[in-house]
């Protein structure tokens, strides 16, 4: 049974005087308990639109999200329910997620459950959640400037996991960190994922780093999923061009293999979504079957493409 | 002024160190940094935050907070530069030596358009009329691959994503010429796909019009096909340097070997 559901999510912007931006457009996906669920593409395709949905922090404009198979009502001015605690997020930005003039045992302690019991039960819980995310409890008593930024975002998933998540929503959790923090912050949040029986949705732009921590891999492109799969099949045997253009573009350390490859042009304009498949325009292998949008096919490892599809050989 | 005919060697840095002032006396942030680069030649900088490899950038530029003590040879097109003869280093900065940031969109007035912002300083510096100006600034444009200049000069920043953002910082930086690009941390900020189109730019640039490039980054994997040396920067100090491709397949110091490990290769499938 799976933790967290997405159904048909759908999110629209629309700001005055301009068009419907329509970021999400019909997103399925789900959570399972202990599993890693990464979700990758460029800036602007809708995956931040899609984290705060799934996080319960913004309403969709369509489709449903469920924890446990109950509806997560988006935050608003009410206390959340128990339930919904359930569902921790970590941003981006370590920096601006955690309040400067609070020491960190205090901000930790905003989401450990009352029923931990009194005071000092509380704090040493708070104290048991810096170290598994393999910080010092001298670390508590400290101010968020007194880190670095892999500590502080450490302590961010120390505080949302305080809270007894049963999902945490990670969106680009590690991209403002160096490249060795990025691996220590990405190694510890593996293991509790495992330890803790606790799904997670893991948002990047990084497909290399998807590949390191993830179980199942989904590749999204201007607001719709295009390939979804087991990580390393996705990987290896990468069905869309999409997916394909995200592995090579990503530079190897091995000094022989060349700059890595551009995929041409940017992602297009939300706001001007032309018919048939989105990535089209930016794709070496468009044929005519494309002005027809495809829809995600696939039994494990599915893909929207023509490419992969066969009754297409014989349209072309 | 003339460089010495025997070497191409645009710049060099020997034993370079640099304290700034602490609350308790001056903190050391770099400490016998030695590192050159030719002509037409791409030098990878590589390390942690707080290794001082921006720091070794700034020093380059002059623009190092006020107090900073300096100590070493820093040399130029054949001549030394002296951060105390403020003409000097005006005429380097810009001229000789451009530097790109990691945050394009800090990098650009948000009220100028892009045309203003990239013809002014040509107007001032470089005294062209504003018609020359304006053709400079579309060729600039080209260079670095921006689709449409022309529209491109008459948009404002908002209008552009990141990438497009930073291929413009590129161009505004390569108005006067310069020889020697610092590009610190130009694709940090931005996505590998267009992480992959900045890197090619930077290259065509070298081989098209013999620019040099001092590369920062923490990303070793970054400079593997783009810079023909590295160094590897560790508290304010290079632990290791080697030709880029040599320093990648037998990585010496333990710190290279541990950054190298942090990454995620894909070219490691087994």
């Amino acid at each position: 049974m799976s933790l967290l559901e997405l159904t048909d999510i759908a999110v629209e912007y629309h700001a005055p005087g301009r068009d419907r931006v329509r970021a999400v457009d019909g997103v399925s996906l789900e959570v399972r308990p202990g599993e890693i669920v990464g979700l990758v593409g460029e800036s602007g395709c809708g995956k931040s639109s899609l984290a705060r949905v799934a996080a319960g922090l913004a309403a969709p404009t369509a489709g449903g999200v469920r924890l446990h198979g109950e509806a997560v009502t988006p935050l608003g001015r009410r206390q959340r329910r128990r339930a919904e605690i359930g569902l921790q997020m970590v941003f981006q930005s370590p920096y601006s997620s955690l309040n400067p003039r609070r020491t960190v045992l205090s901000q930790l302690l905003d989401g450990v459950p009352a029923e931990v019991g009194d005071r000092a039960e509380r704090r040493r819980d708070a104290l048991g959640q810096l170290t598994r995310v393999g910080l010092d409890e001298a670390a508590a008593g400290r101010y968020p400037h007194q880190f670095s930024g892999g500590q502080l975002q450490r302590i961010a998933i120390a505080r949302a996991l305080a809270a007894r998540p049963r999902v945490l929503v990670a969106d680009e959790p590690v991209t403002a960190l160096d490249v060795s923090s990025q691996a220590q912050v990405v190694d510890v949040l593996a293991e509790l994922v495992e330890q803790l029986e606790v799904g997670m949705l893991f948002i990047s732009h990084d497909l290399a780093l998807v590949r390191r921590l993830a179980d199942t891999t989904a590749v999204m492109y201007l607001g719709r999923l295009v390939e979804t799969g087991p990580t390393e099949r996705v990987w290896r045997r990468p069905k869309h061009p999409y997916t394909r253009a995200l592995i090579d573009a990503i530079p190897s350390a091995d000094p022989d293999a060349g700059l890595p490859r551009v995929l041409n042009g940017e992602i297009s304009d939300p706001g001007a979504v032309h018919d048939g498949c989105r990535f089209r325009g930016r794709c070496a292998q468009a044929f005519s079957a494309c002005g027809d949008e495809p829809e995600l096919a696939g039994d494990d490892h599915t893909v929207a493409c023509w490419l992969e599809n066969e009754d297409t050989e014989r349209v072309a | 002024m003339s460089a010495d005919p025997d070497t191409d060697e645009l710049l060099a840095v020997e034993n370079l160190a640099v304290r700034l002032p602490g609350p308790d006396g001056p903190v050391p942030v770099l400490e016998d940094v030695s590192l050159s680069v030719r002509r037409g030649e791409i030098v990878g900088i590589a390390g942690e935050s707080g290794s001082g490899k921006s720091m070794t950038a700034r020093t380059l530029l002059d623009l190092l907070p006020t107090g900073a003590e300096v100590s070493g040879t820093l040399r130029f097109d054949g001549a030394e530069l002296d951060h105390r003869d403020r003409k000097a280093m005006h005429a380097v900065r810009g001229h000789g030596i451009a530097m790109v940031f990691q945050d394009p969109t800090a990098a650009m007035h948000p009220m100028l358009s892009v045309g203003r912002q990239l013809t002014e300083h040509m107007r001032v510096h470089l005294g062209l009329t504003r018609t020359q100006a304006k053709a400079r600034a579309v060729e600039l444009l080209e260079q670095v691959r921006l689709p449409d200049p022309e529209g491109a000069l008459r948009s404002y920043p908002h209008q552009f994503s990141g990438g497009q953002l930073q291929r413009i910082a590129i161009a505004s930086a390569l108005a006067a010429r310069p020889r020697l690009l610092i590009a610190d941390e130009p694709t940090t900020a931005l996505d590998v796909t267009v992480q992959a189109g900045i890197l090619g730019v930077l290259d065509s640039l070298r081989s098209d019009f013999d620019l040099s490039v001092l590369f920062i980054t923490h990303d070793l994997g970054v400079l593997a096909s783009l810079a023909s040396h590295t160094c590897v920067f560790q508290h304010g100090r290079v632990v290791e340097s080697a030709p880029t491709a040599d320093l990648l397949r037998s990585p010496e110091h333990p710190y290279t070997r541990a950054l190298l490990a942090a990454r995620t290769d894909p070219a490691e499938v087994p």
